[in-house]
């Protein structure tokens, strides 16, 4: 982490037009990237609980989502606070923007979908359903910028950006970002399962003491 | 229904030591070094912008907002997750007493 930001302040080169604020986009894409990510793991770990109704998918799917919700909200704070300076708006209803506040709503709804379940299983179940639906959504977040016109800038990672988007130096810090961010995103999801086990484990010494 | 307590895996997830090594210090310690080199590097940015006379334009509290909204919330996070673990630690070891406790007086 600190060798990246030492990278994204010190040896990555200062975009021409858009000045310092274009360092906004080492962050700003990797939380987009561990955003999708996390739902992907949502999506995985939805579909192998209802396959083989495994209480440990359920608890990878609930943290990816947690963290993932973490991430959508700063990738939407932090392009908001990108378009100030360089849109003039804080936020305007471009497709891009406006299908990630609906993703990003689809996972806070999941999130909320657990919350208030009648009973745990109920929550799982409810929630995995509602896991593989929404990630459908994720795919037309990545290709809003293709499929409508938007002002929004082009893909400059993934399988659908342009090799000559970004300059050389550049694209390595903003891989190199991307990497710690997946590294943060994997220590943050694992801290996370470890919540879940412990709170299993209470589960557990109170059903064997007959306390609930 | 599914039994919760029936997966042994969980023993696996269970152990903290092995799953969460760092302590609340290790994290203050971390985000103290973050936020000095963040301050550093969007400092000497500054500098930078006032010495080629372009500082109107460099946006650096923009900037500054993005990283410390960022990392604030990172770091919050990984706190709140040490300290939910660190309760949940306390009332497994509370529990294991009393089960141990019951289970020997019987």
């Amino acid at each position: 982490m600190i060798t990246n930001l030492a990278l994204i302040f010190f040896w990555a080169p200062t975009e021409m037009v858009m000045g310092l604020v274009q360092k906004v986009l080492y962050v700003h894409v990797p939380l987009a990237w561990i955003g999708f990510l996390a739902f992907f793991v949502v999506f995985i770990g939805s579909v192998m609980y209802l396959w083989k109704k495994a209480q440990p998918w359920d608890g990878l799917a609930q943290a990816a989502a947690e963290v993932g919700v973490l991430c959508t909200t700063l990738m939407l704070v932090t392009g908001a606070i990108w378009a100030k300076p360089v849109w003039g708006v804080w936020w305007t209803w471009d497709p891009r923007l406006t299908t990630s506040t609906i993703l990003w709503l689809m996972y806070v709804g999941y999130l909320m979908l657990r919350g208030y379940a009648p009973s745990r299983e109920q929550g799982a179940r409810y929630a995995a359903v509602m896991g593989i639906v929404a990630f459908v959504n994720v795919p037309i977040v990545y290709y809003s910028t293709i499929l409508w016109r938007t002002v929004h800038p082009e893909m400059v990672i993934g399988p659908a950006s342009e090799t000559g988007n970004l300059d050389s130096q550049m694209r390595t810090v903003l891989l190199f970002s991307a990497l710690t961010f997946t590294l943060l995103f994997v220590y943050l999801v694992k801290e996370r399962l470890a919540l879940t086990c412990a709170y299993d484990r209470i589960l557990s010494i109170r059903h064997k003491e007959g306390i609930y | 229904m599914i039994e919760y307590y029936q997966y042994d895996i969980r023993k696996e997830f269970i152990d903290m030591k092995k799953w969460s090594p760092w302590r609340g210090r290790e994290y203050a310690k971390l985000f103290s070094l973050t936020l000095c080199l963040m301050v550093f590097g969007l400092i000497s940015m500054g500098v930078e912008s006032l010495e080629t006379g372009k500082l109107s334009d460099s946006n650096v509290p923009f900037l500054f907002a993005v990283f410390s909204i960022t990392w604030a919330a990172f770091f919050g996070y990984a706190f709140y997750i040490r300290r939910r673990q660190r309760d949940l630690e306390r009332e497994i070891a509370e529990l294991t007493d009393r089960y141990t406790k019951t289970k020997n007086s019987k």
